[in-house]
Formats: C-alpha cells, structure tokens, sequence
C-alpha cells in the first residue's frame, strides 16, 4: 500500500460539492429519512416490491359454461393478461371443476396453445388462473366477416389451410401429452393479428388413459370426478362425433378428428358442416375426399391420427397428391407440373428443341433415302439392261442347243441304224467312248455332248439311268478341269441335276458361285421341298412345274419333256401317268380341252378323243418338222393300242417312237399312211373305208392287217 | 469492496467486524480502506516518506486496539476528532522515540513543537482529508454501476455546462442528461452514505 494513492481525476472536478456530498450523506441524520429516493436508483425494484395487487383494473371480455374471463392488468408482469374466474353462482364445491381446465392447460405447453401463466386464490379465497391475452378475433368472428362481405376479407386457400395444419399442430401435440380437447369449433381458436393461432378452451378435455394405471394427476382430472356439472357445458352438436354423444363412450382421438373434419369443412365453405355429398362442392377433390374422410361416420374410417390429417393437408399444399385421392396419372401430372413449374418448363423446352433437331434429322435422312432409292432405280434399270443382255445371250445358247439337236438327229439316225442292226450296248458305249475323247479335247463340246446322250438315252429306257449317270460322271470327269463359273459347262451339270429331278445339288452349284441361268434356279427352289422320299416330285407338282416352265419360257418345252420322259422310268401309278400325259398332250395341243384320254394299263391301250386334238409330238419349241427324234407325247404311256378316233390327228410319223400293235385312225384326217412302212411292231391298222387310197395301203408291210370301216 | 455493495439494507458495520480479530477478513477489507487514507495524512505533518510506513502500522494497531474502547464510551468524541487524537498521539509519541535514539548518537536539540502539528489543526486536516477519501471511494463506486457517460455527465452538470451543451458534446439526449445527472448525483450521495456506515463509527450514541 503507498501513500500516494493517486485522488480520482473526477474528484478534483467536483471538488466544490464535496463537502455537501458528505454532510448529505451523514448516516447518523439525514439518509435514513429519505429512503423514497431508491425509485430513482432502481425504479424497476421498488416498484416490484410496492405492489400490494397484483391483478387490477378487471374488464369482463367473455363468459362460457363454466367460467367468466376478464382482462385485467397484471402489475408485476407489467401486461395485460386474461384472467378467468368460475361463475359466480359456482359454490366451492364446484371451484375443482373450474380448475381441471387450468389443469390440463398447464399440462400443454405448445406455441399453437393458449398458455397458463398463473393458478392462485384470489382474497375471497376463490380460485382463478390466468392466461395470456391475445390481440384478434375468435376463427367463429373471422368466419361471420367472411360470410358477410367475402370479397372484401377474402383470404386464399394455402392461407386457410396453413391455419387448418397450426390447429392440427395444437390437437396433435396435445394427443401427444394424451389429452383431448373434445369441443373443437371455431369459437374455440384464436386468430390472432398477425396470424398467430391458439387453441383454447380446453374445459372439455379428458386426459386419456395410460395403458399401466393413471398417474395420480390424471385420476383428478378424471372428469366423471366432477359430475354433472361438466355434462351441462357440452360440446357443440355439430361438431361432435356420431359416437361422442353417448355419454358413456370411451372418449377417442377420433373424435377430436371428427371435429377437424368439421372445422375444415366450414372453414373452407363458410357453411355449418354437413355429412351431405353437396356439402363439399366447391372444394377442391382432395380437399374434399379429405374432410370426408375424417367425417366417417365409423371412427375407424377416420384418420387413425392426426398426423396423417395433417400431411394429407401438407401434401396438398406442397402440390402431392393426398392419400384419400384417387389420382390420374394426369393429376399427378398436373399436381407435379405445379410442383416443378420452373423445371418443367425448361424440360418441355428442351424437348421442343430435341423434337425439332430430331425432325430436321429426319428430314435430312429422307433426303439422302430419296438419293439412294434414285441411284437403286438407276441400277435396277442397268439390271434390267444386263438381264436383256444375259436373254440375248440365252437366245444364242438356244440356238446353240439347236444345233447340238441337228447333231443328236444325226445320231438317232446312226443308233436307228445300230438298232436295224441291232447293236450291243458294248458297241454303243464304245461310241460313246470315242465322244468322250471328243470331250476331253474340248471341254465345252463335250458338256453339249452328254446332252445327246442323254437325248439318246432316253429312247431307251432301261439304260436310261445308267446313262444319264454315266453322263454325269462323264461331265464330273470334265468339270475335275474346273473350268471358269461362266463355263457351259456347269450349266450343263445343272441342267442334267435338273432333269433328274436332284434339285439339291442342283443349287449346291450355283450355291459354289457357278453361273446358272436364274429362273431355272428359282425353280430349283420353289419345288425342292415338294420332293418325296425317293427322290423325286409328287405327281401334283411334277405337273404343275412342267406348266411353269413352258410358261417362263416356251423354249424350256424340251426340257420339260426331258424330264417328263425321265420321271416316265419311276413308279409312278398308271393314273399318276396318265395324268402327267394329259397335262402334256394339252400343253401342246391348246385347243384340246382334255376331253377324251383314257388309258387301260392291262392292254396298254389309249383312246383319244376330241377334235382338239391335233399333234402327238411336242409343238412348243419345235426346231424342224423332220426331226426323227421326236418324242410322242403318249411316250410315258407306253401304248401298244392307239386310237385315235374322232380327232384332227394327221401326221402318222409324230408316232415313230411308240412300238404300237394297233392303231385306229378312223374318223381322222390322215391322208399318208408313208411312215408306217418302216414299222416292224404294227400288226392291225383300222382305216374308213375308201378314204385312202390302195395305193398307200398296198406299200405297208404284209404284216399289217388292214381292217378298213367299221366301228 | 463487493461484500459491501451487494447488501444495500441491512449490514453491520465494517469497523465492528474488523474488531473481531486481525484475521477476519474484515480486517485486511478496514486496511484497504483506511491505509491509503492513513499514509497521506502521515505525509502532509511531514512525516518523512521512508517513516510513513512505519508510522502508519503503528496508527492501525492503536486504532485497532482502540475501537473497542471508543465504542464503549458512553459519551466519546466525534469520529474524526478521535481519529485526529490517534494520530496525534501515535505521532508524538513517535517523534518522541526517534528524539531518544537521535539523543544518544548526537545531543543536536530537536524542537519537538516544530515537528508535530498541533491536534486542532490536524483534525482540521484529516476531516477535509476523509470527505474527500470518501467521495473519491464512492466515485469509484459509481463507475462500476453507471457507465463512463453517466459520470461524465454528472460531473459536466457540476462544473457549470448546460444540459444543451453536455448533450451535443457527448451525443445524447437532453431528456437522458436531465435523468443522468439527477440518478448519478442521487446515486453518489447514495454511496457515500453507505461508506460512511461502513467506515465511520458512529458519532456519540446520544
């Protein structure tokens, strides 16, 4: 401690006053009396502790079945609070009635609740509890100024619902605390100015039980504790559930929610709640389906709590559908449209813009197909330049094939002379062998002349497999060369696979890259699946592919009868026979109508009839009229007895290569009886009588038995 | 300093419980109060800065000793008067002392009369010495209730500044300066009243 403790700086400024200061202030006189002057050091402290009444100036602001309710001014707290007091009839033995509200109030302390400040006794020892005062109007007043003048106080629907949720908020946080109010009505909530809610009112309420015994609290506020009294006072009819009116009733959550029900509905139309389907018009559907729902007339149709009443109004607002909804997929659009506006928006934008980009794609796609099926028709005309080329090119074939006939002519003639001679087949091969040194000098000769030979075989049909194979082995022998795919020659293996029917290796050929004329191919195709097991076509198709191929093309004639004979040498029944023979004969003889053509196997007798009739030889692709190896067109027929009576038959050497025992030429134009001199099979002719001359018939043979007339 | 600001009514005395015993903590709070108050006076009857400290131990322990037989007097003295005559005392008899040491070393004659001042003059001395001890106390006091501007404003109003200046010059209001002025002033006096139970005893039981 140093004695130079420096003096306050102030003191020296106020030095004058000091000695007053400190006589004023002498403990022994003068302060004591002045004690007052403590208001001006802590105002706020004296006034406190001066105050001898608490609650002053008491204005009465409402009445209900129980209670009085005053505004009054509260010293201490300096603010006005309201202050309720039970009637003045209640006798003291009613005053714990009047305090259960208070009670159960004190047990709800939540921001959307009216709050209980105080419980006391008042000096003529009667109860009273205060609770804070609220500036605004009951929600029945906002309603009625509604009502009144709707344009003027209007107020939006999310605004009317947001209020709705701060009053499910209330109920639900005091179900939380396990007390019902059970007198919900518009009366009973509080709007304050600036939209602050309360719930008040809560002289109805019950405190529910707790499943393992009550606590001590709860019992009191049992209200069966306070007889009749409460019974007097209660809920409002309209707002009470169906159930709540019988007294006895287990009191449930759901009939706070029945009440919800109610408030929502009159809140949004502004009409006394109604169970009435009509009731709800004007609502929107969710809303409406929404307020139905807590209306059910069975509790458990209601909500189970008031948390999901809440979030169907929540979702609501929040633009989702609610639970009770039967949503559309377009509300749902709707509702998430209104949800998502802005990123809608520029979603459906940028769909315009892809929408646009795709069609401009499109567009140019078209285009450039347009280009392309242009140049396609550019290169199906040069196609059809080339296939106009490729049909010269058969022509030139065709004639080819017709010299290559002249040639077999030759050959007939020399095998008729081997035939007069009556050669072995040794000899024959032996010729054929000197052919085969022909072919091996020129590839291209020798595929034309396994042609002939087949030509050839075919007069004779017991070799004639054995033939035809051995052509084929002969071509096989050439082809080992491999000459190129646009040599003859493979045509040739192909057209030989044809005749016999091996349509399978047939394409295997053109298959290995080999050039084949195209529309035999597609033949080759279309019949390849009508082959049976052995091998060869039915009788229905074999038929009908005879027809196609005279039709693509008359020049294909010989190759059809090719075929016919060859397929002449299979099993085929004498009807199936007969019938490949009648389709033939009518393709060569158009006029004929197939009238008459029977044929009797056990005679191998034929009978034709029918004026239409004019030729027995093949007429389509005809080369020459002489040619001596002319096929009947009875050849699969096999006839030894031919009549052809009553048709325009007239060429006697269109039936060289039958070996008939009979003929009957009545009734036919025939005039030259000439090719039958050569014939060594014919025994019996039948003539008309007097319609040729005995010149003629003096030159056949002697063994022929003319038999002239008759029928 | 805080025990006493913290019981405005009712308290006892601070000297009554410094009486207690030297180790009540009262008693070290008494010497906080009344050391500094002690050594200045000491300093101006011209007690040399090097004995002050000395000199002053021995004022407290005769006042010590002494309260309790100022209380007990059924008619003592005023507070200051009895303080003034401690002093006085302490310092002859002080003055005293260091003449007998000072006689044996060297026989230089020390006028007795010329190094002590007379009691009527020191109680003159002290009593304007513990106004303002007191007042400079309670203005301490007052700065830790009030802040800086509320002072200020009080001790403008004392040196003669008018309301309108006091009220630009520190940036508030003339109603503010009126209530300032009014409470600071109310309050001081306030202070200095509960100093003076504190550390006074009280003058005559009459």
């Amino acid at each position: 401690m140093n004695n130079s403790h420096p003096r306050n700086e102030d003191l020296q400024r106020i030095r004058p006053i000091v000695s007053d200061l400190f006589d004023q202030a002498d403990p022994a006189q003068a302060y004591d009396d002045n004690l007052e002057s403590d208001d001006d050091i802590c105002p706020l402290y004296c006034s406190i502790s001066r105050i001898k009444q608490r609650y002053q100036d008491p204005v009465l602001i409402g009445r209900g079945g129980m209670k009085e309710v005053y505004r009054v001014y509260d010293a201490r707290a300096v603010r006005h609070v309201a202050m309720a007091k039970p009637l003045p009839n209640f006798s003291s033995d009613q005053y714990d009635a009047f305090l259960r509200e208070a009670h159960l109030t004190a047990r709800l302390n939540h921001p959307n609740i009216i709050n209980l400040f105080d419980m006391d006794i008042d000096r003529e020892g009667r109860p009273f509890f205060t609770m804070e005062l609220r500036h605004g109007q009951s929600l029945r007043e906002v309603i009625r100024s509604l009502r009144d003048d709707r344009a003027k106080n209007e107020i939006p629907l999310h605004q009317r619902l947001e209020l709705f949720l701060r009053v499910c908020d209330a109920v639900a946080y005091a179900h939380s605390r396990r007390v019902l109010h059970l007198d919900i009505k518009p009366e009973n909530i509080f709007v304050g100015d600036f939209g602050e809610v309360k719930v008040c009112d809560w002289g109805m309420g019950v405190v529910m039980a707790r499943e393992e015994g009550d606590s001590e609290s709860a019992v009191l506020l049992d209200p069966d504790l306070y007889g009749s009294l409460l019974q007097s006072v209660s809920g409002t009819p309209i707002y009470m559930a169906p159930e709540q009116k019988d007294r006895r009733q287990q009191k449930t959550p759901q009939m706070d929610i029945y009440a919800l029900g109610c408030l929502l509905q009159e809140w949004l139309t502004l009409k006394a709640p109604s169970q009435s389907k009509s009731a709800n018009s004007g609502i929107d559907a969710p809303l409406a389906a929404t307020i139905a729902k807590a209306m059910a007339i069975e509790p458990a149709d209601r909500y189970q709590d008031v948390a999901s009443l809440r979030e169907d109004i929540s979702r609501f607002l929040l633009g989702y559908s609610t639970s009770v909804e039967q949503t559309s997929l377009r509300r749902e659009a709707a509702l998430f449209y209104r949800r998502h506006r802005e990123a809608c928006s520029i979603a459906l934008g940028s769909l315009v813009i892809l929408a646009m980009c795709v069609t401009v794609f499109v567009w140019q796609l078209r285009q450039s197909r347009e280009q392309a099926l242009t140049a396609k028709a550019v290169a199906v005309e040069a196609r059809g330049h080339a296939q106009e080329a490729q049909g010269r090119a058969l022509d030139a074939q065709r004639v080819a094939e017709d010299a290559q006939q002249k040639t077999a002519a030759a050959l007939e003639r020399a095998e008729q002379a081997q035939r007069h001679a009556e050669k072995s087949l040794a000899k024959y091969l032996a010729e054929k062998n000197e052919s085969d040194r022909r072919l091996d000098s020129q590839i291209v000769a020798a595929a034309r002349h396994s042609d002939f030979v087949i030509d050839a075989a075919m007069q004779r049909e017991d070799e004639l497999q054995s033939a035809l194979q051995f052509a084929v082995v002969q071509l096989d022998s050439i082809l080992d060369f491999d000459p190129p795919p646009s040599s003859f020659a493979w045509t040739q293996k192909f057209w030989t696979l044809f005749i016999v029917q091996d349509f399978e290796a047939a394409l295997d050929l053109s298959r290995a890259g080999k050039e084949i004329t195209p529309e035999l191919l597609l033949l080759a195709e279309n019949y390849l699946p009508y082959r049976n097991a052995d091998g060869y076509l039915d009788t229905a198709h074999f038929i009908s592919l005879m027809h196609d191929l005279v039709a693509i093309d008359p020049w294909r004639a010989p190759l059809a009868e090719k075929m016919m004979i060859y397929d002449g040498i299979h099993d085929r029944t004498p009807e199936e026979k007969l019938a490949i023979t009648r389709a033939w004969v009518q393709i060569n003889n158009p006029k004929w109508q197939s009238e008459g053509l029977t044929y009797e196997p056990e005679t191998a007798t034929v009978r034709l009839r029918g004026m239409g009739l004019k030729h027995l030889n093949r007429t389509m692709a005809a080369s020459s009229k002489r040619h001596p190896n002319r096929f009947c067109l009875l050849q699969i027929l096999k006839p030894k007895v031919l009549d052809l009576r009553e048709t325009n038959f007239r060429d006697l050497s269109e039936l060289a290569s039958l070996q008939l025992l009979e003929l009957d030429i009545r009734q036919t134009p025939v005039t030259d009886l000439s090719p039958l001199r050569g014939s060594r099979t014919l025994r019996r002719l039948y003539l008309d009588a007097d319609k040729i001359p005995e010149s003629q018939i003096a030159d056949l043979p002697p063994s022929i038995d003319v038999v002239r007339g008759g029928q | 300093m805080n025990s006493q600001s913290q019981n405005l009514l009712t308290r006892i005395s601070l000297l009554e419980l410094a009486q207690s015993g030297k180790d009540h903590p009262a008693w070290e709070e008494f010497l906080g109060y009344y050391e500094p108050f002690i050594s200045r006076i000491l300093m101006q009857t011209g007690v040399a800065r090097s004995d002050v400290e000395d000199v002053c131990q021995l004022v407290l322990m005769r006042l010590w000793k002494d309260l309790v037989n100022y209380q007990r007097k059924p008619h003592q003295a005023r507070f200051r008067t009895w303080l003034s005559y401690l002093i006085h005392s302490t310092l002859v008899d002080w003055h005293r002392q260091q003449r007998r040491d000072r006689l044996v070393v060297d026989s230089d004659s020390f006028v007795f009369e010329q190094a002590v001042i007379n009691q009527s003059e020191l109680e003159a001395r002290i009593e304007a010495e513990w106004k303002e001890h007191i007042v400079d106390l309670a203005l301490e006091r007052l700065k830790a209730i009030f802040s800086g501007n509320a002072v200020d404003v009080f001790v403008r109003s004392v040196e003669g500044e008018s309301v309108e200046e006091i009220s630009r010059q520190l940036n508030i209001s003339e109603e503010s300066v009126y209530v300032l002025k009014h409470r600071v002033k109310k309050r001081l006096v306030r202070a200095v009243y509960e100093l003076r139970r504190e550390l006074e005893l009280p003058d005559g039981h009459s």
